[in-house]
């Protein structure tokens, strides 16, 4: 730093180098601590303004367009709760519908079956239980023809799960034979 | 060199006064930046962090939103289907009170209509309710009735075809169709079943407004703000069975 030397008259002892240096090195320290509070309130302001931009307009912004979706998702409520409505309701059915078939359709299929196969069987008995499976009771002349019946059962394709629940002879001495069959279908309507 | 003279306690302590003085501004100054980083600088950068997760926040909200919106645009366009299946699911098993009396005339007059004397006739009434079913609200119930109807064969058989193909949704529970010793009529002992919902109680939906005539609500354990209603998937299975039955049929 330049320093004013016009007078030599000083009452005041002169200052040693060594002082002179350190005041030098203070001086440049004061400098660079403007410069630091400087830097900081810039940044401060800096940060601030970014801030107030950030929640002025962004946060603002998507705030707005969250309150729209809002709305337009209310406005959508009727939809919404009918959707749920069938599904309550679909759920609560879902065990039903399977229940919902037509005997005729498989009253039918057996007759059918018995009349091309075995036609010496005489159906005395349909009944349908609550699983969904259907047993027949018939009554025959011959043994064979159970096997005859359950192997035709076997070949179509619209009866499974077939099961011969019992086979006894009748008590009343006309030497007929009384079978149970056990079976499910898949017969649809055409 | 001259020998160095002894510092004194008073000397040194002069010499720290001197120092603190000599640096006390730039000593001020690094005081004033650290409080003004620590008060002020740290505060506003926290706030501005606070304020992108919020956009982050935001943003993340608008997409899920954007989603449910494309949902229930698609639900607004098949609403008229939707209106359909509920308009014949209501007429399956509609919402209404116990209606035990109108099942049992419609009953009698298929029986009549096919010449069939029905014997006996006695009724119920039971709750049924999906094993995994999370809500309470509505309740289907199970109207059964057992007949013991006689006449010929061929006559028994069009009853059960005509209670199947008739309008009214009635399911062949149980059935035991037998011939009678002393005569040619059949014996036909039938439990017959009609569905219907009931609503329990009504809870206000999410804007504190009655959710209306339907008394659907949501799962008792879930939070509105949690459940969108659009994302429950209807049973793929009963829409197909009212197609075939029903929509398509007519």
């Amino acid at each position: 730093m330049a320093r004013f030397k016009g007078f030599q008259f000083n009452l005041l002892p002169p200052k040693s180098k060594e002082l002179v240096k350190k005041e030098d090195k203070r001086s440049f320290s004061m400098l660079y601590a403007a410069l630091l509070i400087f830097t900081i309130v810039a940044l401060w302001l800096g940060v601030n303004l970014v801030n107030a931009y950030v929640d002025s307009n962004i946060v603002t912004r998507w705030e707005k367009t969250n309150r729209d979706e809002d709305a337009q998702i209310v406005s959508y409520q009727s939809e919404a709760e009918d959707n749920y409505e069938l599904y309550v309701k679909s759920q609560g059915l879902s065990g039903v519908v399977t229940k919902h078939t037509d005997p005729d359709l498989v009253f039918n299929l057996i007759d059918l079956r018995i009349k091309e196969s075995t036609p010496g069987v005489n159906i005395v008995a349909y009944s349908r239980n609550s699983s969904g499976h259907y047993q027949i009771t018939g009554t025959t002349k011959k043994q064979q023809d159970v096997a005859t019946l359950i192997n035709d059962f076997l070949d179509d394709e619209n009866i499974k799960d077939i099961t011969l629940l019992s086979l006894k002879a009748s008590t009343e001495g006309n030497s007929e034979f009384i079978l149970d069959i056990e079976l499910s279908t898949n017969a649809t309507e055409e | 060199m001259p020998p160095k003279s002894k510092i004194t306690t008073k000397e040194l302590y002069q010499q720290y006064i001197f120092m603190f003085r000599f640096y006390f501004f730039p000593i001020f100054i690094l005081a004033v930046f650290l409080l003004v980083g620590i008060f002020a600088v740290y505060p506003s950068v926290t706030t501005l962090f606070d304020n992108f997760s919020k956009v982050d926040e935001l943003k993340l909200n608008s997409e899920k939103k954007q989603e449910r919106i494309s949902k229930l645009e698609a639900l607004r366009e098949g609403s008229g289907k939707t209106q359909e299946y509920l308009s014949y699911i209501n007429r399956i098993a509609p919402i209404e009170k116990t209606r035990v009396t109108d099942f049992q005339g419609s009953i009698s007059k298929i029986s009549q209509q096919n010449n069939l004397e029905i014997k006996s006739a006695r009724g119920g009434e039971e709750i049924i309710q999906e094993e995994n079913s999370t809500d309470t609200s509505t309740l289907l119930v199970e109207v059964p009735m057992h007949f013991s109807i006689t006449g010929p064969f061929q006559n028994l058989k069009n009853f059960l075809s005509d209670i199947y193909k008739g309008d009214d949704f009635i399911i062949i529970e149980e059935m035991e169709l037998s011939k009678e010793d002393s005569s040619s009529d059949w014996t036909m002992q039938i439990t017959l079943v009609k569905y219907q919902f009931i609503s329990q109680e009504k809870i206000p939906d999410e804007s504190g407004v009655d959710p209306g005539s339907s008394g659907d609500q949501l799962p008792e354990e879930a939070n509105p703000e949690e459940v969108n209603l659009e994302d429950f998937i209807p049973n793929q299975d009963v829409l197909k069975f009212l197609d075939e039955k029903y929509i398509n049929a007519e």
